[in-house]
């Protein structure tokens, strides 16, 4: 594991930072240029200015997303939930609950509460998470 | 009355001619470099991502560690002896002769498991058979993402001091597809460190359903099978011996059995997870004709020969799933998918075989979390 600082660490996007003082600056400078423009009746004018506030306001907004999707801090690995299913092959009974190590498929696991049978785990798998229906 | 056409942007006002030329420098600006900009937008990309995986890397040897000092119950720390292993390397062997280059591939490869085997052993001297199965499939992903990350770090650096465009393409092309491997190894360290069944183990757990019951016997190295007469056939089932983190060597259990058996075999059917494409369901089951195995290609080459030894047809079976369900825990359709290829499996042997046969199924695949 060596040379582990060739990749800079995760800091403060000052870069961007500074970008986006100044386009915002330019754009709030435009948009009263252009509010300015309306009040003297200078109609062309008042819509280039406005757009062009607009358009640096976009930039803003833009840049901002980007650094935002950069540093924001993910869980790094999702944790998946895994679910044991236990069956009893003499009364059919049937029990879920959530995986414990040592667990494995056709293990004969604990008594059933039913019958003097032994639950044995049927099923191991990853709980599905439900998705939002389309309209 | 027409109007005169006005100038866009109109040059009247101090700031219009302001504006007009830091429009014409940024239009200059893109134009001489417009590539660099691209480098850089591209070597920033590259960099996030490089910060993801390095993250994830670290995150492998750490739960390493911890599932070492924990499984293992070492008298010292594991940690150095980590280290070694995620630097390790495997060269394959010169392909300029290609004939032989198989058994020479095995060797290596059984040199290089049975290495793996004692490291794991002196790291974790306290674990059971299966937890240090376990350990070695966690410290092989731990491997994986170490390899993943320096080789995109190569990438990235290279790019940095050369500024070359088509180098930072190369990498930053092939991200998206790496990224889908790297987030898989990385959802093995769950599996592999609690020892939950993975989407690779979709044929061994096929194979353990049809053998559950049944005496079983090892017949080559971690492979067990069982005799099971059905419909007035004979079905030989073998899988990789559980529920510890096992493939075993399928390749020489076919050859051993048709050694025993000879010409009394008259089919050979392998269950394998095999990659879906974009816009396949998961768990779906396709029937097929030839040998369903991953891995290097050694076993793949053993089923083969023996096979065309013994003039035996070679069927196959797959269940389908997404790369990034390979080594991650089993999904739900997976398993429900496994009894649809056990029905795929009993057709298959009923059309294409006779009484008095016997056929042997082969359930390849990992069989972490699944007994036999």
């Amino acid at each position: 594991m060596s040379s582990e600082g060739a990749i800079p660490s995760v800091g403060f996007p000052w870069g961007t930072f500074i970008a986006v003082i100044i386009i915002g600056a330019f754009s709030l400078l435009s948009l009263y240029l252009g509010f300015e423009a309306i009040a003297s009746g200078r109609t062309e004018d008042a819509n280039y200015y406005i757009l062009l506030g607009s358009t640096g306001f976009a930039a803003m907004g833009y840049m901002i997303f980007r650094s935002r999707v950069t540093t924001m801090r993910k869980p790094l690995i999702p944790r998946v939930e895994v679910v044991t299913t236990l069956e009893c092959p003499k009364c059919g009974f049937k029990k879920v609950r959530g995986f414990k190590r040592g667990d494995y498929v056709f293990k004969e696991d604990e008594p059933c509460p039913n019958c003097d049978g032994i639950l044995t785990i049927t099923r191991i798998h990853r709980r599905e998470k439900k998705r939002k229906a389309r309209r | 009355m027409l109007q005169q056409p006005s100038q866009f942007p109109p040059p009247k006002s101090d700031i219009g001619v302001l504006v007009q030329i830091i429009f014409s420098v940024a239009f200059l600006l893109y134009l001489l470099y417009a590539q660099r900009i691209q480098s850089i937008t591209m070597l920033k990309q590259v960099e996030g991502t490089l910060r993801r995986v390095k993250a994830l890397r670290d995150e492998g040897r750490r739960v390493s560690i911890e599932a070492i000092r924990e499984l293992g119950k070492p008298d010292r720390d594991p940690t150095p002896e980590v280290e070694r292993f995620l630097e390790h390397f495997f060269i394959q062997p010169v392909s300029l002769d290609p004939a032989g280059i198989v058994w020479k591939l095995e060797q290596l490869l059984n040199v290089r498991e049975s290495k793996f085997e004692d490291e794991v052993k002196a790291m974790a001297p306290g674990a059971s058979e299966s937890e240090l199965n376990n350990l070695e499939n966690l410290l092989e992903a731990a491997l994986a993402l170490n390899v993943y990350y320096k080789v995109i770090r190569h990438f990235y650096l290279l790019g940095k001091k050369t500024m070359n465009l088509y180098i930072i393409m190369q990498i930053h092309m092939l991200l998206p597809l790496l990224m889908r491997e790297i987030e898989a190894y990385s959802a093995a360290l769950q599996a592999f460190r609690e020892g939950m069944p993975i989407g690779d183990g979709v044929g061994a757990l096929v194979a353990a359903k049809l053998m559950r019951g049944y005496e079983k016997r090892e017949v080559a190295k971690d492979i067990v099978a069982a005799e099971i007469p059905w419909e007035g056939r004979t079905l030989i089932v073998l899988k990789a011996k559980g529920p510890g983190g096992n493939v075993g060597k399928p390749g020489d259990a076919i050859r051993n059995i048709l050694r025993e058996r000879g010409k009394e075999v008259k089919a050979i059917i392998t269950v394998d997870a095999a990659g879906k494409l974009e816009g396949e369901e998961t768990g779906s089951v396709a029937e097929g004709i030839g040998a369903a195995i991953g891995g290097v290609g050694v076993e793949k080459y053993k089923i083969e020969e023996t096979a065309k030894e013994y003039d035996v047809p070679l069927y196959a079976v797959a269940v389908k799933e997404d790369i990034t369900e390979v080594v991650a825990p089993m999904p739900s359709a997976l398993f429900d998918a496994a009894d649809k290829a056990v029905e795929a499996i009993r057709r298959l042997i009923l059309e294409r075989t006779s009484e008095g046969d016997t056929v042997i199924v082969a359930g390849i695949g990992n069989t972490i979390g699944i007994a036999q």
